[in-house]
């Protein structure tokens, strides 16, 4: 499983974050003494640092120096400072990516896969789920022989409801993903794009893939 | 000091002088002294008292054009008495001597307020970081909650960018980086930054022919799009609709963004970017402090851009932010 290092001394900021991670199938660490930071990060065994800018004792970005000059460890660096200066600053440090506070989880989880996807060069294109396989890349979907192409809203709401298979999923939570990944729909549109993505589903052969729980959301069946 | 205001200015004294001269000559006519002897004291007193005023004139007169002539140049008058040379006639000194003291003291204040100023800039930016803590911090614990819940948030990260970019209006440091930003970019992050809102309202967000690139700095641009963008969704009507796109030509670029909400009337849109300015309409919404577009308005000037408005009330609002030819060098990657 992947590990991941939270480096943030405000502890509950901390307990919350390594929370997300387990939520989301991620092994979390998090350190608890300031005293040796970089010690401390270079005997973790982490696939990846979450380092907050502002700890005690030392300087975030000395950190990433004195880490880089032992490690590659990917490390994606957390701050408050917003200015396109402190940007440049830290990827110039070494730091692989840069989120701000307040965090949006949905950024922080998809920058973490996109970094830990870079470091170790795979390119995620096709996704199972039983019969039913989709091509990112094609933004196909097929089951068994039958093939039908889906529209970008369409292959990300399945792809979706795909990552989360055995639970439900509200329609909020897709609203919500698919504004993280910069398609703005508004609920009407959602509907229209869910009821077109179960009439292709239903012209491959699997009309109810798709369940809707009352009150609830949607769920693959 | 012109000539015929000094003479105004001595006028009592030439007509007591001249009662002097008259008197003198009546007393030597009454002692019978010789006609040309008295012609000859006329004369005298004639020409002295001429003398004595144009040597009187002449001193003074240099003193206070030059004095005129500084105060004209100068940006911050109060330096006056710094500048000014002691003349050589007595009130003149005094007065140049209170002057100094005087613009001494206003110095002082001037310096102390300035410095009260950046103490309080210094802090409100300490604040800012650091309350983006705990706001992340209940972001994160907040982040199963209905969207209700979530909005508190967004309008709460809002007002803390607005006390952070007010402190930046008119600073002597200026932070701002101007580079080459693609404005999809800029227009997606300010999106999905008030996306609980604009989803919560059933805003439909349309986005198109964006695929333009300008000078500016991107962390300034987006507040600015960000509080037209807010307004834009305050001030809606039913079925809202929001469409944000660049428009090319005259070697300009604009970048709107048209509602399709409840206007703005338009004797009041001269107004709108006025420091405080809520509009009419703000009463039926909700109370509003009317800074937004205000601060938006004074960064967009500074760095040289151009925040225009036009609205049909009850209709729509269009909001352009203009990037003309830029003022400035670019800062080379």
């Amino acid at each position: 499983m992947t590990k991941i290092l939270v480096v943030e001394d405000d502890e509950k900021l901390a307990v919350e974050l390594r929370q997300v991670l387990l939520e989301n199938g991620y092994e979390a660490e998090v350190i608890v003494g300031f005293d040796d930071t970089v010690g401390e990060i270079g005997r973790s065994d982490a696939d990846l640092v979450l380092l907050d800018v502002n700890i005690p004792r030392i300087n975030g970005q000395q950190v990433l120096k004195k880490v880089r000059e032992k490690s590659k460890v990917p490390v994606i660096v957390l701050t408050s400072r917003s200015s396109e200066l402190d940007e440049v600053v830290s990827m110039s440090y070494g730091a692989d990516d840069f989120v701000r506070k307040p965090y949006n989880v949905q950024v922080l989880l998809l920058r973490i896969e996109a970094v830990l996807g870079r470091a170790n060069g795979e390119q995620g294109e096709v996704m199972k789920y039983k019969s039913v396989e989709i091509d990112l890349g094609k933004s196909t979907l097929k089951n068994g022989e039958s093939e039908v192409v889906l529209s970008k809203n369409e292959l990300v709401i399945l792809s979706f409801l795909m990552k989360n298979n055995g639970k439900i999923v509200a329609r909020a939570e897709i609203m919500d993903y698919l504004w993280d990944g910069d398609r703005f729909v508004d609920d009407n549109t959602l509907t229209v794009n869910i009821n077109r993505l179960r009439q292709k589903l239903e012209s491959v052969g699997l009309k109810d893939l798709i369940q809707t729980r009352r009150a609830q959301g949607y769920i693959l069946e | 000091m012109s000539f015929w205001q000094y003479i105004k200015d001595g006028l009592i004294k030439g007509l007591l002088y001249a009662v002097f001269v008259m008197l003198v000559i009546s007393v030597l006519v009454v002692f019978k002294t010789n006609m040309a002897a008295v012609w000859c004291v006329v004369g005298l007193f004639v020409f002295f008292g001429v003398a004595l005023v144009m040597y009187d004139y002449w001193r003074k007169r240099d003193f206070y054009n030059g004095m005129r002539k500084i105060l004209d140049g100068l940006d911050r008058k109060y330096l006056l008495g710094e500048l000014l040379d002691e003349p050589r006639f007595l009130e003149g000194r005094l007065m140049c001597g209170a002057l100094y003291e005087a613009g001494k003291a206003m110095t002082e204040e001037v310096s102390d307020s300035r410095r009260y100023v950046d103490g309080y800039r210094d802090y409100v930016e300490m604040w800012v970081h650091e309350i983006k803590t705990p706001l992340a911090g209940l972001g994160l614990s907040l982040r199963k909650e209905s969207r209700e819940t979530k909005i508190y948030l967004e309008e709460m990260a809002n007002y803390i960018e607005q006390a952070l970019y007010y402190s930046k209006i008119d600073t002597v440091d200026k932070d701002y980086v101007v580079k080459q930003v693609k404005l999809s970019e800029i227009v997606k992050v300010v999106v999905k930054n008030g996306k609980d809102s604009l989803i919560k309202n059933g805003v439909k967000v349309v986005m198109r022919d964006l695929d333009v690139v300008v000078n500016s700095d991107a962390k300034w641009l987006e507040f600015i799009l960000n509080q037209i963008v807010v307004n834009a969704v305050k001030y809606r009507k039913d079925d809202p609709k929001i469409e944000i796109f660049a428009e090319q030509g005259e070697g300009r670029t604009l970048l709107k963004v048209r509602d399709e909400g409840i206007g703005i009337k338009k004797s009041e849109l001269k107004r709108v970017f006025e420091k405080g300015f809520t509009g009419s309409n703000d009463r039926k919404v909700k109370v509003s402090t009317g800074m937004g577009l205000y601060i938006a308005d004074r960064l967009a000037k500074e760095l040289g851009h151009k925040l225009r408005i036009d609205s049909m009330e009850g209709e729509w609002t269009e909001v352009s932010v203009e990037f003309g030819k830029e003022k400035f060098f670019e800062v080379r990657e």
